[in-house]
């Protein structure tokens, strides 16, 4: 049995002595290669990398210290990962609630159509919702200079179920107008 | 197992990273200032930490420390000046945009070693392949030839050359492995980390890759043991 590659390789780098291996001393073969490789490790070790410029490593490390300025802090770029991960999260958890509530409320009846009449009566036009409430446009201040991060702080950010808490809070002419919006949305994909 | 590497090849075959790693480890970075000196004595593990408190001028003390050895590396793989220079920086810049993901499990230079090996296979997979990208022998740098004879030079550089195209042909996995052991003195246990692999299969590349070198050789005249 002849000895395997690794062993030859111990054997030729000499971190295990020859006076572990008794086979070496009877197999022509097994010594044979074990020379070989010294000798092929001896030729790779002769080729050295030409030596660069004294002020190639001055010049490596500008190289380097203006690319990472450029990059911002580590911190920076992963924090804005994570800020981008957990918004698509958000957001991609709302888009798939809405199609599904979308999905079920038009297949699945839970109560007979109240006739069109009725219906109409209960809509509640757009143009009335009240745009000029001073709260919502004080909510709306402040939302707009509101980050991300200081949202999730004030824990307004979605989480799981938070969908269906806000679309069960929702008004009967509430739900119509966000069913008409999806509907619209549907129809429409590309607008 | 490195030392007793050193012991089998040693004087003018000792690898050049072995003893350009020591000439590095002195070299300390221009310091001009108490801040620059205080990071200049931080271990690498501090200095990755103030790096991720967004101190860059950290990062550059780790990039002088180890600046030789990922340049060296590189030019292992494509054995040019232009395009290890340009993978070098390549090589930094991923160090410093994934700094969060070193866990400390492996040394600075190990993990420094993996983010090399893997631009490094990636440019050659891309370009054409070293045997005929290798710098022209005119066109090495700075190669201390003043006790050689011009003969003896050109037939050196002429080996050189002959040598880095045959590593050049071998397969990836080999070819990092020869890379890796022969001239930048890891150990089986961590170039098999570097390489996500086994010291068994680390141990088989490496008989191969000196097996393959052997053959694309042709009979190798280096003196006998």
């Amino acid at each position: 049995m002849h000895l395997g590659s690794d062993e030859l390789i111990d054997l030729a780098e000499r971190t295990r002595p020859e006076s572990d291996a008794p086979h070496l001393r009877t197999c022509a073969r097994c010594r044979a290669q074990v020379e070989e490789l010294r000798r092929a490790m001896t030729t790779a070790a002769s080729v050295d990398v030409p030596e660069p410029s004294p002020l190639f490593w001055q010049h490596l490390s500008a190289r380097v210290h203006d690319a990472i300025a450029a990059e911002g802090t580590p911190n920076q770029t992963a924090r804005g990962w994570l800020i981008g991960w957990r918004m698509w999260t958000a957001g991609a958890s709302a888009l798939i609630a809405c199609i599904a509530a979308v999905v079920l409320t038009s297949r699945v009846p839970s109560e007979p159509a109240p006739p069109a009449s009725h219906l109409a009566e209960s809509i509640v036009p757009p143009d009335a919702l009240p745009d000029d409430d001073p709260a919502l446009n004080l909510v709306a201040d402040l939302a707009s200079t509101l980050t991300y991060e200081e949202a999730s702080e004030l824990e307004t950010s979605t989480h799981a179920g938070s969908v269906d808490e806000a679309v069960g809070g929702l008004s009967a002419a509430e739900r119509q107008e966000l069913h008409r919006l999806l509907n619209d949305a549907l129809r429409h994909p590309g607008d | 197992m490195a030392s007793s590497l050193a012991w089998t090849l040693t004087g003018p075959f000792q690898p050049a990273a072995r003893r350009d790693r020591s000439r590095d480890a002195r070299t300390q970075p221009g310091v001009s200032s108490a801040s620059e000196t205080a990071l200049a004595t931080l271990d690498e593990r501090a200095l990755v930490e103030a790096c991720l408190e967004g101190r860059t001028d950290a990062f550059d003390v780790l990039v002088e420390r180890h600046r030789r050895a990922v340049y060296q590396l590189c030019y292992r793989f494509v054995g040019n000046h232009e395009d290890a220079s340009d993978l070098s920086q390549d090589v930094f810049l991923r160090a410093y945009r994934g700094l969060r993901s070193f866990r400390g499990h492996s040394s600075v230079s190990t993990w420094l070693y993996r983010i090399g090996v893997n631009v490094c296979l990636n440019r050659i997979a891309a370009k054409t392949p070293l045997a005929t990208a290798t710098e022209p022998i005119d066109d090495q740098q700075f190669v201390d030839v003043r006790a050689e004879s011009a003969t003896e030079v050109l037939l050196r550089d002429e080996r050189a050359a002959r040598v880095r195209r045959a590593i050049g042909q071998l397969p990836r996995k080999q070819r990092a492995t020869l890379i890796l052991r022969m001239y930048h003195e890891l150990s089986h246990q961590e170039i098999a980390e570097i390489l996500g692999s086994t010291v068994g299969a680390v141990k088989a590349n490496f008989f191969h890759a000196l097996g393959s070198l052997k053959k694309l050789l042709g009979e190798i005249d280096a003196p006998r043991f």
